[in-house]
């Protein structure tokens, strides 16, 4: 870039500054809809890519006992009675369930090498012993003694020897980890029983077709879980809340249009400035080249801002207020999962659907006064 | 050396002018030349059109019918992006200065360098000097609205004159002026004649030869100019 243009640009800068009020309205206005529109559909990618890890690392299938009551406990041999189809290739009886907490309901689990491998990829845990937990991130405890105590068919506190690591909270938030003596008790499982029975199958696609045969393997009534059916039920359940933050977009669009109308606006208020310039010798080049760059400079720190609070607001930790305002979170929200290569068009989106309208207002009235006669600008101008 | 400024049967009426005297016409067939190195003094009562004949030639407007020639290339014809590049070598002084005032009186002066070559250094350092030869240079940094109306015209007379234009136009160029700064802003004139410029001058008091060497003296008088002797 030459110095020249370096010059033109300071001068631009300038100019802003002779209208600092109308200039920095114009900037938070930019701004503030660039975090409108970014926070919704960044949230949308962020719930979308979260939930397909979420059931990337879930099983196949699960299979849950039912009966007139409801939910009830899988017996010892019901692992044996699902290897016996075939494409089953895994069967795992989980321990798991929600119980009350001080603070509210928690998920307990209990905690074996396998499952620990799952939440805690990375990190080597040991597994808790019996009276002891490894909780999430959402759970607190208050004493001194770090015990929790947790309230379920029978009530038991345990002494909390670890937190899950930061970047399991998708998984682990409002998870207690305990010992499988500790977590029966809570559950009210005879020994050798589980909640449910994870599977995995040979090929993941055809799983539903195994669907009729697994249910004959059990002497009772049994649901299974299909990895598509979870997907459905988190699909819903976003979708539900997601349609309130599609209505930040009508005021956004609204936003937008009067944005647009009040730059046309403030540059048609500009004929006699126009006119003067083009009177000492600036072409219709200088002063749409002096219009554009006024608008980047005034546009482009405002979207980058914008999208940079879009970004605290879903990844940070106002995500809390963000989960409860737009799909309802009461808990503490957990960490959601960025991909790049999600959130990269996501951000260049927003900045074309911004930067267009914004740069075409002005780039059209300067051109429609660029064509004037000088003298004309002027007298229409005052 | 840059060529005259020709008028050729130039003729200029407002869009909704009252059409019942000349049938409307502020200005009618002109035929004149503005020579290169002398200044034309332009004068008529008020009204009489001096001033749309002086945005005539700067090519602010165009005209109504016939043309006007520089360097005998009809530039009032020319689409707007030439006129735009020409308009460059083109110093105006407004009789309202049209001064910007959310710019300070330096970044006034320097309005017209902005889009050529050169920056804030070259730009300051020729505004300065401009706003020094009229006496102006204290107000470099004053805002325009502090300024009286003496002051203010000076400092758009320096906006005219900073980049050493090949044509200025100056409408009423010494209004407001005590006799010293008017004899300043017509020695400057003369000395933009003296290098070779068009330099026009339109006003209406007659004291103003006395300030400003005056080559030739026109007087526009029912939309047509006559020499006066």
């Amino acid at each position: 870039m030459t110095a020249c243009r370096y010059a033109n640009i300071l001068w631009a800068a300038r100019e802003l500054l002779t209208r600092p009020g109308v200039n920095l309205l114009m900037a938070f206005s930019v701004g503030l809809l660039a975090t409108m529109i970014t926070t919704g559909l960044l949230l949308s990618q962020a719930l979308t890519t979260t939930t397909a890890h979420l059931l990337a690392e879930g099983p196949d299938l699960v299979v849950r006992r039912v009966t007139a009551g409801g939910w009830h406990s899988i017996d010892a041999q019901a692992t044996a009675r699902a290897l016996t189809i075939p494409g089953i290739t895994d069967a795992r009886p989980r321990i798991w369930g929600t119980v009350r907490a001080p603070q509210g309901p928690v998920t307990i689990a209990a905690a074996d090498q396998d499952a620990i491998a799952r939440w805690c990829p990375s990190e080597v845990l040991r597994p808790p012993d019996q009276g002891e937990a490894i909780i999430g991130r959402g759970i607190a405890f208050t004493d001194d003694a770090r015990v929790l105590t947790l309230q379920g068919e029978s009530s038991v506190s345990v002494r909390v020897v670890q937190r899950f690591m930061e970047e399991t909270d998708l998984m682990t938030h409002d998870l207690v980890l305990l010992h499988p003596w500790d977590a029966r008790r809570l559950l009210g499982l005879a020994p050798g029983d589980a909640s449910d029975l994870a599977l995995g199958v040979f090929h993941p696609d055809e799983a539903e077709a195994l669907l009729p045969e697994l249910a004959q393997a059990f002497p009772y009534p049994v649901h299974i879980a299909t990895r598509e059916d979870a997907r459905k039920h988190y699909a819903a359940a976003f979708g539900r809340r997601g349609g309130l933050g599609l209505l930040l977009f009508a005021p956004a669009i609204m936003a937008l249009v009067l944005l647009v109308a009040g730059i046309v606006r403030q540059q048609i208020g500009d004929r006699a400035r126009v006119g003067l310039l083009k009177a000492l010798g600036w072409t219709s080049r200088d002063i749409v080249a002096l219009q554009v760059t006024k608008a980047l400079l005034v546009g482009l720190p405002a979207i980058t801002i914008g999208l940079t609070a879009a970004y605290g607001l879903v990844y940070g930790p106002s995500r809390q207020w963000i989960g409860f305002l737009l799909l309802g979170w009461q808990e503490n929200a957990p960490l959601l999962h960025l991909e790049a290569g999600h959130a990269a068009p996501i951000f260049l989106e927003v900045t074309g659907i911004l930067l267009a309208p914004f740069l075409a207002a002005v780039l059209w009235s300067s051109l429609v006064q660029a064509a004037s006669d000088p003298q004309d600008l002027l007298n229409r101008g005052n | 050396m840059p060529a005259a400024l020709e008028c050729r049967r130039l003729a200029y009426r407002y869009p909704n002018a009252d059409r019942t005297a000349l049938n409307g016409f502020l200005l009618q067939e002109i035929d004149s030349i503005f020579p290169a190195g002398q200044v034309v003094l332009i004068s008529g009562i008020s009204g009489a059109g001096k001033s749309t004949l002086l945005h005539l030639l700067a090519g602010l407007r165009r005209p109504t019918r016939g043309e006007i020639r520089a360097a005998g290339q009809p530039v009032s014809r020319w689409v707007a992006a030439h006129r735009d590049r020409w308009r460059r070598r083109v110093g105006i002084i407004f009789q309202q200065d049209h001064l910007v005032s959310g710019l300070n009186v330096l970044e006034n002066v320097i309005l017209p360098l902005i889009p050529r070559s050169g920056g804030p250094g070259k730009w300051r350092s020729m505004g300065l000097d401009i706003l020094n030869r009229l006496n102006a240079q204290q107000l470099a940094g004053q805002a325009i609205t502090a300024l009286s109306g003496g002051q203010r015209q000076r400092v758009a007379a320096a906006r005219a004159l900073v980049d050493a234009p090949d044509y200025i136009m100056a409408d009423e160029p010494t209004a407001h002026q005590d006799t010293a700064n008017a004899r300043r802003i017509g020695r400057l004139l003369r000395q933009a004649a003296d290098r070779g410029a068009v330099v026009v001058v339109a006003a209406h008091d007659r004291h103003v030869e006395e300030w400003i060497a005056v080559d030739q003296h026109l007087k526009l008088d029912n939309g047509t100019l006559q020499p006066v002797p």
